[in-house]
């Protein structure tokens, strides 16, 4: 079961940057910006609205300030690296973006341990040079 | 396309930031529907604003193709929230993120499947390893 959620993990986060690119074919940026977003309001918001009720009932619809702060925060965010990412899957290829935007978790754990004081394991370090050193061969390529 | 790269690199790093700044104070479901709720409460006028200041009015005629293949991403990408939510109740954290962070590599194969993209040997290297270091990372 846990295997099968995975592979629907990656498969279809690996599906969504193809179909992003798929209609970039056929708008602009702007265009497939605002479609998206009223796809997620009619479907995405209901679906964790309701996904929400059943898991936490109605005390999860409770939700303290600091979180809708730091959500609106995080909507800002996120909404200029949406904008960003479909101007540049119009000028690159889906796999180059795809691939080299993947690597935002090392400024999320960089943040983390400046700000947040999370200590960092070998591994992790290991895993921002091998990330570091990946990127530089997809620029060379 | 550096540039952009660069900078959606630096914005999502940040936001992937907040959201764990905003788990200290709620559960996972309870974060994405807030950020559900302000997307379209700001985000979608703000577009709406854009698009009509970029393009007038014929921004709105869009393409039966742009709404499909949208409507595709938003549903597929849905489904792996979901889907990864679920698996991290089921399974350990730092696997799951550390197993889920190659799928670059199938938005690379069906890039170079169904859009003919060309990708060099050395680029294909280059996103093995960074599908290595991203598991790395998140163990």
């Amino acid at each position: 079961m846990l295997a099968v959620l995975i592979a629907i993990v990656i498969v279809f986060w690996g599906l969504w940057g193809f179909a992003e690119k798929k209609a970039l074919e056929h708008g602009t940026p702007w265009q497939t910006l605002f479609v998206s977003l009223v796809w997620k309001t009619i479907f995405s918001l209901p679906v964790i609205t309701l996904m929400l009720y059943f898991l936490e009932g109605l005390p999860g619809f409770n939700i303290k300030i600091p979180v809708w702060t730091w959500m609106l925060v995080a909507v800002f965010v996120n909404g200029v690296a949406i904008v960003l990412i479909r101007f540049a899957l119009k000028k690159g290829g889906a796999g180059m973006v795809i691939a080299l935007t993947s690597v935002y978790p090392i400024v999320t754990a960089i943040l983390a341990f400046v700000f947040l004081g999370e200590r960092l394991s070998v591994a992790q370090y290991a895993g921002i040079g091998i990330t570091t050193l990946g990127v530089v061969f997809l620029d060379r390529g | 396309m550096w540039f952009l790269v660069i900078l959606i690199v630096l914005f999502w790093g940040i936001w992937g930031f907040v959201e764990k700044l905003a788990l200290f104070n709620g559960t996972p479901w309870q974060t994405l529907f807030a950020f559900l709720f302000w997307t379209a409460l700001f985000f979608l006028p703000f577009t709406i604003i854009m698009l009509y200041r970029k393009q007038g009015w014929n921004g709105f005629k869009i393409s039966r193709k742009v709404w499909f293949w949208i409507f595709f991403a938003v549903i597929t990408d849905l489904l792996a929230v979901l889907a990864f939510r679920y698996a991290l109740l089921k399974g350990p954290t730092g696997i799951i993120i550390a197993v889920t962070a190659v799928y670059p590599l199938v938005t690379v194969l069906l890039s170079r499947i169904f859009l003919k993209e060309k990708i060099s040997k050395l680029q294909y290297t280059g996103v093995g390893i960074v599908c290595l270091g991203l598991f790395l990372l998140s163990l």
